[in-house]
């Protein structure tokens, strides 16, 4: 008897989980190809390293594959590999310390027509018009840096990202308070270490 | 009260979010599914036969549910306990026909190829150790003073005139427990 020819990109998340979860493996590879771009962005967005970043996806996909028949569709799979990702980035950067090496992904050059970069490089005459695109990237990276793992985590998933409080909240296993709060202070620290940016 | 995030994005919250078009190439994203196949593959030929059956045990596991997972691991346990604790009893001598003992005695023995027991084995279970070491020296003076074959002679006919037990040698003789053979033989010799 012949398998059902499945077309994967049509398939939704949970039906996908279920399939891999019968050892169909190219249901599972159509999940990485899903969440790669979403999780690179995390992660990169965490370590600032993109060799970093990539080893880690192994490893975080690995991770994912190997823990998947525990996976019981409590959550769903969207917020379960980002608790993933999001738990091993941060061990990851216990055991990486404060030495390593930046490493940076090309900005698009998209930037140049977004409206909100347009409407920064053109207010009453900032700083920005001044710098050029890659001092821009290094300043946003430094600042990022320079905030606690868990204060990047959540600027990361909420400015960088776009998820919503109560998504964050699953994910980091917090109450939304502590993630609105967690913003709240690393806001107050971006807004000082760019403070020549935004005046 | 908690500081809340203004629904409306603030200055810096845009700059932040500038941060999106830090993206890596098509190429990376496309390659990545296929790296990360070869590397399972190559995982799963370098894992060893033992980490795939702990895997294995491991997964067949955690797909058990709660009841029957913690049912069967009381059920391994008392089991190890029980094994345990046969393992640790005294070893029990039963005569049985051959002349040997019961817990020497082999399928192949009892099916009619007859076991060879080593003639000079002392059997002492841990019951008659202490009586063995007490008894040992007197054997060993016994045996100095010349007398020992001669109680052997003695004890023999002792036992051969007991109904139903019949011996044939010395050395036949010397496969029966030290505990029997030593109070039949030092009873007469005290007096």
């Amino acid at each position: 008897m012949s398998e059902p020819i499945h077309h994967y990109p049509d398939i939704e998340d949970a039906e996908l989980v279920a399939l891999a979860q019968e050892a169909d493996t190219r249901a599972f590879d159509e999940l990485v190809k899903r969440y790669t771009p979403k999780l690179y962005g995390l992660v990169y967005n965490m370590t600032s390293n993109r060799e970093d970043t990539l080893d880690l996806l192994q490893d975080i996909f690995a991770k994912a594959y190997r823990s998947l028949r525990r996976f019981m569709g409590k959550s769903s799979f969207y917020t379960w590999i980002y608790s993933i990702s999001v738990n091993m980035t941060l061990n990851f950067l216990k055991k990486r310390g404060r030495h390593y090496k930046v490493s940076l992904d090309d900005v698009d050059t998209g930037i140049q027509n977004d409206p909100e970069f347009v409407k920064i490089t053109t207010a009453s005459g900032g700083p920005l018009r001044e710098i050029n695109i890659h001092e821009l990237q290094k300043r946003l990276n430094e600042a990022m840096m320079r905030l606690s793992e868990d204060h990047r985590t959540v600027v990361t998933l909420y400015d960088i990202q776009g998820l919503q409080h109560s998504e964050i909240s699953q994910i980091l296993g917090v109450s939304e308070g502590t993630v609105r709060s967690r913003l709240f202070y690393a806001h107050r620290q971006l807004q000082n270490y760019l403070d020549d940016f935004v005046k | 009260m908690q500081p809340d995030e203004p629904s409306t994005p603030t200055p810096i919250q845009q700059l932040i979010r500038l941060k999106r078009y830090e993206q890596p190439s098509d190429e990376t994203l496309e390659g990545f599914v296929a790296d990360f196949r070869e590397r399972q593959r190559r995982e799963m030929l370098n894992q060893s036969a033992r980490g795939l059956l702990w895997e294995r045990v491991t997964t067949y596991w955690e797909n058990l549910s709660a009841t029957p997972k913690w049912g069967i691991a009381g059920l391994v346990g008392a089991a190890a306990a029980l094994l345990l604790w046969f393992g640790l009893q005294p070893a029990v001598e039963t005569p049985v026909e051959g002349g040997g003992l019961a817990e020497n005695a082999t399928p192949a023995a009892a099916g009619g190829e007859k076991e060879r027991f080593e003639v000079d084995a002392m059997l002492i279970s841990v019951g008659d150790t202490e009586e063995a070491t007490t008894e040992a020296p007197f054997f060993l003076s016994r045996h100095n003073d010349g007398g020992f074959v001669d109680d052997q002679r003695e004890q023999m006919a002792d036992v051969n005139r007991t109904p139903g037990v019949y011996l044939d040698s010395p050395g036949e003789f010397a496969t029966r427990p030290l505990k029997k053979t030593t109070k039949q033989r030092a009873i007469p010799r005290s007096e």
